[in-house]
This record gives C-alpha cells, structure tokens and sequence, in this order.
C-alpha cells in the first residue's frame, strides 16, 4: 500500500472583497504522507492558515477554490456537505489556532471533550466518555484530567488550553491532523512540548501531520518535508534537512537569515498586497537576484540539481503513480533554477 | 453560591433609595394630607381644629426623619397605607391586582421571545439573505407602530369584523391574548435584532471553527455553543422588559380594561391618592430589583465566568 494519504493539486483559494479578488492561496500541489510531517512555512499573511483550512472546507462562505483534494483517493471538494462533516474531526481534525478563543468560554472542557468523542464513537454511556476524555487530557499530559473535566477554559493557562485542543483534535483518532499555529500565543518552553507532543503522536499514531507554523526552528527539527508559502504561493518545498541545510530560493534564504540564531537579517521591503499581485515572480521585488524575465513571466517549480542526481525519478507529484519515493524532490519557483 | 449573596447585598440599597423617593413623594406633595383625606368626598370643609387633630392622628407634625421610619416599618411589615378614595389597603388591593397584570406580562414576555428569539436565529444564519431582509423590515416596522394604534386596530379585526376575541375585560385567556400581543410586538422586534447581532457575533469566533471542525452538526453548534454565548444581551432585554410590564403597562391595561396594576396607578394618579401612588412606586421598584436579581442569576447560570467570579475578558 502506498503511504500517501492526501494529494493537493493546483489548489486556487480566492475571496472576493469589497478591495476585489484576493488569491489566498495559487496552485498549490503537495503531497500527505502517513507518519509524516509536512511544515508550511512562510509570513503572517502568505496563506499558509487558509491552504490549512481549505483541506477540511471550513472557509468561510465568500471563498472560492478550485482544484483537487484527493483524499484517500476522493475528492474532498465533490463531497456534499454532509459527507465532509464526517470526514471532519474523525478522518482530517484540525487543531485550531488562538488557542485563548478557540474553546467555547461557557461550557466545560468536560462538556467539549465528550461532544467530539461522540462526534465519531456514537452513543456510549456518560461514564465511558468521561474516562475517554480524561484520558484524551492524560495522554497530552494533562496533570489531574479528571478534575480539569469540570473546569472552564477561563480557569486555564495558555498552554493547557492547547492540550484541550490537541486532545479534542485526537478525539476522532483522525489519519490527517492539520495544525494551524498550534503554539500562536504560548511562550517559547510550552511551544516547543506541545509542538513536540503533537509530532509524537502524529509518529506514534501513524498519522500524517500538516504543521502550519512560522516557527522556522520548530519546521526545521520536527518536519520531514517543509513548504515555504509566499503570497500565496508554495515558493519552494522538499525534505527538511535539505531545503534549511540549502535554500534555493531567494525568498527563503532570506528567511532563514533572519532567524534569530543565523544573525536575524531582516528580507528589505513587504510582500506584495494580495489583491494586486505581480505578473511575474512574486518575489521580484525584494530579491537580491532578480532578472529582466522575473519580472512578467511566472516562473514554474524547478528541481534542484542536487536532488535530480540523487534521485531518478522524474515524474511530477503524483500520489498514484510512484508513491515509494525515498524522498521528496526538494524544488523552488525560481528561474534560477531553470 | 457567594455570587447570589453578593447580588442581594447590592440590592439593598436600592431598595432603600426607592422607599426614600416614595416616601418623599408625599411630603414633596402640594396640599396638606390631612385636608386632602378630609376633603376627599368633594363637598366637606374640613375646620381648622379637624385639620389640626388629623394631623396629629397621621403623625405628620413629627420630624421628617421619624415619620419615615414610621411609616417604613409600617411598609416593611407589608402595610402601605390605606387609599384615600376606597378607605382600602394599598398592599391588598395591589395583591388582588397582581394576578391579572402576572398573567398578562407572561404572556407577553412569552410572545416576544417566541417571536424575536427564534427568527432571529434564522436571521442570523440566513445572513443577507431573503429571511434576513424580510425579518429586518418586519422588526422596523414592529419597533414603529405605537402600542395603542395596534390595540385598536387589534380590536377592530379580531373583536369587531371577526368577532373572535373580546374587546376588553379579563377573565378567559381570550382576554388576554390582544394584549399580550401589543405588549409583545415592540419588545419582540427588538428582540429579533438583538438575537440577531447577538448571534452573528459569535458566529464568527473562532470556538466555532472549533466546534465545526469536530464535525458537529451545524444546527447543533448554533443552539448549543453559539446561542448559549449570545444570550446575556437578550436575558437583559427580557429581565428588565419583564419587570417593566409587572410594574404595571398602563396604556394597555387602561385600553383592554384590564384590572392590572398599571390601571390601580392610573386611577391613583388621576384622584391625587397619595397612598396609591406611593404603595405603586415602592411596588415597582421591589419587582424591578428583584427583576433584575433574576436576572443576574440568570448570568451565572449563562456564563460560569460571572458565577464563579473570574475576570471577563
């Protein structure tokens, strides 16, 4: 059986506004493995949250994609509603980001942890779900779960809450956790155990793992595959290791310069407004290498010339076709590189 | 438990407040009580001599301070004061009417939440769309119609041309129902809008990605984990429109001729019956505190927060 659990092709997410036509996410294409764990990086605003969010179809109402999210072999945007809402939480669960609102304030984390687990077990009796849920709250490190059942989300600190929602993501034992920023608003010792405790479950469980984050260090020591998001689009993506230990485009050099531990040099100017985005290369801009054909024509993905000799195979992405890869092509959309 | 306490301490000061203001009424009031009681049949000149000894009987030559204490203990042990006109107790005859105006306010309050909580929610959900916009207008125009110009074209369908309803009175619940709904119609369109408002805000927080992304049911996380958030606006719309029609809704009762409370008001006012309106206004202000002690009870049971004391944010 091939590992691939979820292929994302040419993935176009567009809200309309009263500013006009905003591209939140342009063509995206990349690939879920079980056991894996997918990064995406990028800016505040670079559409790594909305790509998140688009897999499970929890956009809000004004968005439009286009695509295909071939999920186990079916096209998530086909399904009607009703079949999504059971794919959600028991097959893809997301784990939101702000985990300090992402709990309902009026109910308990009893009340919240239970409906998720019947959400997917169906009816059990109170007693069972409680334990389950204690449990869910145990497995996450939880100290005294069953007590923190009768509690309200106000009564706990930032980082508990996060446990909430990772258990309450884990409740549906789901072959896809998205995590949005799962550590947004916690200090830096919490964010590295829950991004570490989500990692290990998603090992442990043998499910795949898409981590939004714009921690680069967290991508960089945890993910098996890393996707550099820049207006919208994936900019450059392939395994860890190598995209961090050799940037190829220039957008995530600069990124990795400005790292607090690489001498925190800062990329010069903005990304560019969504509404109104280049022709060409989004990057044109700000990048120190930037050539006359940047500027009109849209560069494609192109391979490294490292990974081409390491690895034959030449074929584009395509979870049906050649699924054992050893490992994914690492490749930038920059012309630098054609 | 300790936030109930807290809530009923604060209400005693008000309390206090109320009866001050009532009390004050009287002696704020033009004309001297005692000529006003022994004149009260219209026709009789009290002499100098008669006025001196009723005012000796009231007690009205005592220092300000010392009546009103007289008179609080009297109200405190549920006596305030006999009526001028009917020679009756006020307590008692406001207990007698209480009934009628009760079962007319919880109708009311009954029928608008019926009317303003429900397609509010729809309205809600069904954002800009044709429920949303036909919703908003019928809420404009209810919040418009004054509350006697609909009693009397009430009457005039369903008691003149239909005949199905009695033009006034009190007795069946078919008395009760015209009013009920004049009552309603304001409150309820207001509450329609404010379900509305309410509900569209915390349909976009983010504990509701959360809720969906469980794959809950989305007619289930409204009711469950939205609405719940969104009512503290609404319970303080119906608490204290609640107390405010206890209290007595004078233009209704006096059209449908209902013997509520706001109509004993109204006659005490008209016939300068100190006594009435006074035992009226400590009346009220007991229903509106404890109105409004409901409703903070209510709060806490709403939202823990309040209940248990922590920080809102």
């Amino acid at each position: 059986m091939s590992d691939t659990l979820m292929v994302i092709k040419q993935l176009d997410v567009s809200f309309q506004t009263r500013e006009g036509l905003v591209q939140a996410v342009d063509g995206a294409t990349l690939e879920l493995k079980h056991g894996r764990i997918f990064g995406l990086i990028g800016e505040t605003g670079s559409g790594k949250s909305v790509l998140g969010l688009s897999l499970v179809r929890l956009l809000p109402a004004h968005a439009s994609v286009s695509g295909s999210l071939l999920y186990k072999g079916k096209d998530l945007l086909q399904l009607s509603p009703k079949e999504m809402r059971q794919i959600r939480g028991r097959e893809i669960a997301l784990i939101p980001q702000n985990p300090a609102s992402s709990l309902n304030p009026v109910m308990t984390l009893g009340s919240q942890l239970r409906e998720a687990i019947r959400a997917y077990a169906g009816r059990t009796g109170s007693k069972r779900l409680n334990a389950q849920a204690a449990g869910l709250l145990h497995a996450m490190n939880m100290p005294d779960a069953e007590q923190q059942l009768r509690r309200y989300p106000f009564q706990l600190s930032g980082g508990m809450k996060q446990r909430v929602l990772a258990a309450m993501g884990l409740a549906g034992s789901p072959s896809l956790l998205i995590a949005d920023e799962p550590t947004k608003g916690l200090d830096a010792l919490i964010r590295v155990q829950v991004t570490e405790m989500l990692a290990n479950m998603a090992r442990r469980t043998g499910a795949a793992l898409l981590l939004i984050t714009h921690d680069l260090d967290v991508a960089r020591v945890l993910c098996d595959e890393v996707g550099v998001m820049y207006a919208g689009q994936i900019i450059e993506q392939g395994p860890a290791k190598e995209l961090f230990a050799q940037p190829m485009h220039p957008y995530t050099r600069g990124l990795i310069a400005s790292m607090p531990s690489r001498g925190m040099i800062p990329i010069a100017g903005t990304a560019p407004s969504l509404t109104d985005r280049p022709a060409g290369c989004k990057f044109y801009d700000r990048c120190g290498s930037a050539m006359p054909r940047c500027e009109a024509e849209q560069p494609d993905l192109y391979k490294s010339a490292h990974t081409e000799i390491t690895n034959k195979e030449t074929e584009p992405i395509d979870g049906t076709a050649k699924g054992q890869q050893a490992a994914a092509k690492h490749k930038a959309r920059c012309f630098l590189y054609a | 438990m300790a936030y109930f306490i807290r809530r009923l301490a604060a209400a005693v000061p008000v309390l206090i407040g109320i009866t001050f203001i009532a009390f004050a009424l009287s002696v704020a009031s033009p004309g001297d009580p005692a000529v006003e009681l022994l004149s009260m049949n219209g026709f009789s000149q009290p002499t100098e001599e008669q006025i001196a000894v009723k005012r000796e009987e009231m007690g009205l030559n005592d220092p300000l301070l010392a009546q009103y204490g007289h008179w609080l203990s009297k109200a405190l042990q549920g006596d305030l004061g006999t009526s001028y006109m009917t020679k009756e107790s006020v307590s008692g005859e406001l207990l007698r009417r209480l009934p009628a105006t009760l079962s007319l306010s919880l109708l009311a309050v009954l029928f608008a939440v019926l009317l303003g909580v429900p397609s509010g929610m729809l309205m809600a959900i069904r954002r800009n769309r044709l429920f949303d916009h036909i919703g908003r207008a019928l809420a404009l125009i209810l919040v418009s119609i004054p509350g006697f110009w609909l009693a009397i074209m009430l009457i005039a369908l369903w008691s003149e041309k239909l005949q199905l309803l009695p033009t006034s009175g009190y007795g069946t619940w078919k008395h009760l129902l015209m009013p009920a709904v004049v009552l309603a119609s304001g409150t309820g369109a207001i509450l329609m809008r404010l379900t509305r408002a309410a509900l569209l805000e915390e349909l976009n927080k983010d504990y509701m990605l959360t809720a969906r992304a469980k794959g809950l049911r989305e007619s289930f996380i409204v009711l469950r984990h939205a609405l719940r958030n969104a009512c503290i606006p609404l319970l303080t719309v119906i608490g204290s429109y609640f107390g405010a029609i206890v209290g007595g809704s004078v233009i209704v009762e006096v059209i449908f001729a209902v013997p509520g409370i706001g109509r004993f008001a109204m006659d005490g006012i008209f016939r300068r019956d100190y006594p009435v309106i006074q035992g009226y206004v400590v009346f009220t202000g007991l229903i509106y505190v404890l109105f409004n002690l409901a409703t903070d009870l209510c709060y806490g049971l709403a939202h823990p927060q309040i209940r248990l004391g922590g920080k809102l944010r």
